[in-house]
């Protein structure tokens, strides 16, 4: 093997090396579910959770926060929120059609309107939601559109939950 | 001629010095000119634009005008509590400045209500517990919306309207505004904006420095 031949595979695999390494530390954070999923669903998942990112940024993160820290006693948090991740499929109603009336999140009693956001579609709603439930310490996993249409149907008529 | 140099050096180094020593806020709006009589004689004189007297509730229920204000230098700003886009943003950046000023007793935070009919006493007071701020420290007034949208437009320069096309039904501007004891407009700020916000505290500590003999 000529010294070339020789700098070349040994950089080639120090790249490998690096995607290898890069590639488990990302999934690290990532639980079983992640680990379950198959090659497709994962691409989904990672699209989703870059679309949402941009998505919460632009319609929740005002009053929610960068972090999904809340406001003081004001605002819920998202960020390991119990009353969030308890149903996931509520919450998918509450974006889209907004609440009203208080609610119990880690234990703190709020009750500010949230406004309904009627102009995002179902794959707009099924990336915010992917996103929020897997950021800041959630994890729950892909919801997908498809999961996104069958909750809208069974959201009760009434806007306050 | 050495020893000339050396005298321009030091000149030079006085001079900088004294200019960052005297770093003073501009005084912002346009001023007005009026013809006044000293001695007989016609000056003319300028005078600052200044915050206009008026008298609104707090969330205590109590009165707060610029007396109430007199002898502090204050943050203004215009905001609704149901407001879905950028007051609770704006919220947050007011709550890190409360927080970072604790122990100044010469700062207050003013926050007006554009949305007065909905914004009672009694949903401000809530409001404000909830934020956990006190009203020692923080106002949050509430009034005629006129008398209210007359003050932002004329004398804190900002603009709010009510718009059904704005989210909440209120197009209103982000601004904190920054008051000097005279009732002076001392700095602008975009109360979205965490850097502007920075600036706004550095400020503060400029200004407080005025009055500090």
């Amino acid at each position: 093997m000529s010294i070339k031949s020789r700098l070349i595979y040994f950089s080639l695999l120090l790249f490998s090396g690096t995607l290898l390494f890069g590639c488990s530390s990302n999934t690290k954070e990532k639980s079983d579910f992640y680990e379950a999923m198959d090659h497709r669903t994962r691409t989904r998942f990672r699209q989703y959770m870059i679309l949402g990112k941009g998505l919460y940024q632009q319609h929740c993160a005002n009053c929610h926060g960068q972090e999904g820290e809340g406001l003081e006693r004001l605002i819920p948090p998202l960020a390991k929120s119990d009353y969030l991740m308890a149903e996931i499929d509520r919450a998918v109603c509450q974006i889209t059609n907004g609440m009203k009336g208080e609610i119990v999140v880690n234990g703190v009693t709020y009750n500010q309107e949230m406004p309904a956001n009627k102009e995002l579609r179902a794959l707009e709603i099924a990336e915010i939601t992917t996103y929020i439930a897997n950021s800041w310490g959630n994890q729950r996993g892909l919801i997908s559109s498809k999961n996104v249409q069958e909750f809208l149907r069974n959201c009760t008529e009434s806007p306050s939950y | 001629m050495r020893v000339c140099n050396l005298l321009i050096g030091v000149m030079m180094l006085l001079v900088v010095s004294c200019t960052q020593s005297v770093e003073r806020l501009p005084v912002m709006g346009r001023s007005q000119l009026v013809e006044r009589e000293v001695n007989g004689k016609t000056v003319l004189d300028t005078i600052p634009h200044t915050i206009a007297d008026f008298k609104f509730l707090n969330q205590d229920s109590s009165w707060v005008t610029n007396q109430t204000l007199e002898g502090k230098i204050y943050v203004a700003d215009f905001f609704f509590t149901s407001c879905p886009s950028i007051c609770p943003i704006m919220k947050s950046q007011l709550i890190r400045i409360y927080k970072e000023f604790e122990g100044e007793d010469d700062l207050r935070l003013v926050s007006y209500s554009i949305d007065p009919q909905f914004d009672t006493v009694g949903v401000l007071r809530e409001y404000a517990q909830r934020l956990g701020v006190s009203s020692d420290r923080w106002h949050f007034l509430t009034g005629d919306q006129d008398e209210i949208y007359e003050l932002g437009e004329s004398s804190y320069m900002v603009t709010a309207a009510e718009d059904e096309s704005a989210p909440g039904g209120f197009l209103h501007s982000g601004a904190f505004l920054l008051i000097d004891k005279e009732r002076r407009v001392r700095g602008v700020y975009d109360g979205t904006v965490e850097e502007q916000v920075n600036t706004l505290m550095g400020d503060i500590r400029v200004l407080l420095k005025e009055y500090v003999n």
